[in-house]
């Protein structure tokens, strides 16, 4: 009996001292994109090895990871952690509730190196969809447009362009240097999902063929408190704020359900005075 | 002289009496019968398990001049694809308000898209931001950080799922609808991709002739309420597409059909007649549970002055999943 309360004991102590992820940590979701040619890589975040063989042109799902600062090193796919350097290496602050990608690229020099940006995740509005665009390929200004309309005007490395509200559906874009017409890539389906947040990224390089557009859709924050900052499926926050108002359908006349027919108001009207008549009349003649 | 008067009198009475008597009688009659009929379908707000399968087939039943090729992997340049988008809403200034208009150039072409983004950035459409100072040079040997790497966390990285981020390499989008046959009515429309206006109202196809679906809710056949919605009438164009939604029958069948050639027949299940400002909103575009199919309309009491209705006039159509329901595939 002392013996079970004590392993019971243990065990309640053990359970309280455990960092409570319910509460004050929601943590941070991290992407990572891969846009360097030619590099077939592993990731190893902070002493852990989380990528292996990331080839060019890959975008990994959200991970997890409590805030703090973290490591980042890209190591060459076959090149010993133990002893050889990194191809790539970075630090960064992670804080709660963010929601960033790490994007390995060419700056516009051709050189590779490693950037982060923080994604937008805020709500949508529903039949809409937020578009990002980020530049982040060896390549000259560019613009990126939709359906032959420029979107936007002159991005260059290694800049972001926020584009809302895109309508919910799919949309031919390409991509254009910028002040031309001289398409570098597409016109290509992008499908925006309402209520969604799709990120385009310019990466390799117009020099050597590899220019190239990748695309990752993240999921938007929900209006509930997310613990893990991931979200669901992209789908807007519910409730019926962010629902139709009214539904105008008809301006013509041509149906009313109501009131009375103007044609019968006439013909009682008549019958009426008719009515009248005869009956002053009927009386009139009596006299 | 007077026996004929008062005969003519007599008679004159008598029929304005019975004439009176009668009208009552005949407005009774003629009243249109009452809309409401049927019961909802369905309307559990729990996700279901698996929405029934739209069925598919490799050539849709008829073919119009909007028809929308599929969508190959690739090369896009069928604007029908991009002109999914009403017409309408590029005149609708609440929803391009924040669209330059004068960015666009060649209207007749893009004039079937709304919300465009412009050319320059505009005070809270468009940001440009550079990335947070965190881009590192490569490794040149002499970094000092040593390849453990110190962290303030030992986190728990796992090993992650990546995928291509290709375009070609990315799923297809779930079908969209692209069309709506209701039968009872004989008309056949072309679906647009509607949105709502800076009010929160549906932005119906000003063309009377087209049909809108609610591109914010769900596609028809997923778990939830999916909305078509046209105009009655209008006072330039008379008759809409879906005139004569307030009479149809219960039983009677709706088809929408998608951008990948596929098919899904509907059964009218319920009708109702709602005052606008009790439109149950929560009903219509409910997201989850049963998928039905929601049409709506206007009716009810015109008002000449406002040029606008008193009611909505809904229909509900649940799923025929039993291919013996439905008229035989071409």
């Amino acid at each position: 009996m002392r013996r079970s309360l004590a392993l019971a004991a243990v065990a309640i102590l053990a359970v309280l001292s455990l960092p409570n992820t319910a509460s004050a940590q929601t943590g941070a979701s991290v992407y990572v994109v891969h846009g360097v040619p030619g590099l077939v890589a592993d990731v190893w975040v902070s002493g852990e090895r989380t990528l292996h063989e990331f080839a060019f042109g890959t975008v990994t799902d959200a991970l997890s990871l409590p805030a703090g600062d973290y490591t980042v090193q890209i190591f060459r796919t076959g090149s010993d952690p133990a002893s050889d350097d990194p191809a790539l290496e970075m630090t960064t602050t992670v804080t709660d509730g963010a929601n960033v990608s790490i994007v390995a690229h060419l700056d516009a020099t051709g050189t590779p190196v490693l950037s982060v940006f923080e994604n937008d995740v805020s709500a949508v509005t529903p039949g809409t969809a937020r578009a990002i665009f980020r530049h982040t390929a060896e390549a000259p200004p560019v613009d990126v447009r939709a359906a032959g309309t420029p979107a936007v005007v002159g991005l260059t490395n290694p800049e972001e362009a926020t584009v809302q509200p895109v309508p919910a559906t799919t949309l031919p874009l390409d991509i254009v240097m910028s002040g031309t017409s001289d398409v570098v890539f597409g016109p290509a389906d992008v499908n925006f999902e309402s209520g969604s947040v799709v990120i385009a990224y310019a990466v390799g390089s117009t020099a050597d063929g590899t220019f190239d557009v990748l695309v990752q859709s993240v999921p938007v924050q929900t209006a509930q408190p997310a613990g893990q900052g991931t979200g669901d499926g992209g789908a807007a926050p519910g409730g019926a704020a962010d629902m139709p108002t009214a539904v105008p359908a008809g301006s013509g006349g041509l149906v009313d359900a109501t009131g009375l027919p103007v044609v019968a108001l006439a013909v009682a009207a008549a019958a009426l005075v008719v009515l009248a008549g005869s009956g002053a009349v009927l009386v009139w003649k009596r006299d | 002289m007077i026996a004929l008067a008062r005969w003519a009198a007599r008679f004159a009475f008598s029929v304005s009496l019975l004439t009176l008597a009668a009208v009552p009688a005949w407005w009774v009659a003629s009243r249109p019968a009452p809309v409401d009929a049927g019961s909802l379908p369905g309307s559990r707000s729990q996700a279901r398990d698996t929405p029934p399968a739209v069925t598919t087939t490799t050539a849709p039943r008829t073919v119009t001049t909007a028809q929308v090729a599929p969508t190959d992997t690739g090369a896009v340049t069928d604007r029908a694809q991009a002109s999914r988008i009403d017409t309408a809403a590029v005149t609708d200034r609440a929803e391009v308000s924040r669209i330059d208009s004068a960015a666009v150039t060649d209207r007749a072409e893009v004039s079937r898209i709304d919300s465009i983004p412009p050319a320059r950035p505009l005070p809270d459409g468009t940001t440009r931001r550079a990335s947070p100072v965190a881009a590192v040079e490569p490794s040149d040997g002499s970094d000092q950080t040593g390849r453990a790497g110190q962290s303030g966390q030992a986190g728990p990285p796992t090993t992650l799922a990546a995928r291509s981020g290709r375009l070609a390499d990315l799923p297809a989008p779930a079908p969209r609808p692209v069309r709506v046959t209701v039968e009872q009515l004989g008309v056949t429309a072309e679906i647009f991709h509607i949105g709502v206006d800076e009010v929160g109202a549906l932005n119906v196809p000003e063309n009377v002739d087209h049909v809108g679906w609610y591109r914010g809710g769900v596609r028809p056949g997923q778990p939830g309420s999916a909305v078509l919605v046209a105009h009655v009438d209008s006072h330039s164009q008379g008759v809409g597409a879906f005139y004569g939604l307030a009479d149809v029958a219960l039983g009677s069948r709706v088809l929408v059909e998608d951008d990948r050639g596929g098919h899904q027949w509907w059964r009218v299940d319920a009708r109702r007649d709602y005052r606008k400002h009790e439109l149950p909103i929560d009903t219509l575009f409910r997201r989850g549970g049963d998928p039905v199919l929601t049409l709506v309309t206007c009716g009810g009491e015109f008002d000449p002055v406002t040029r606008s209705y008193d009611s909505n006039v809904v229909a509900y159509a649940t799923p025929l999943t039993d291919r013996s329901e439905g008229p035989p595939v071409g």
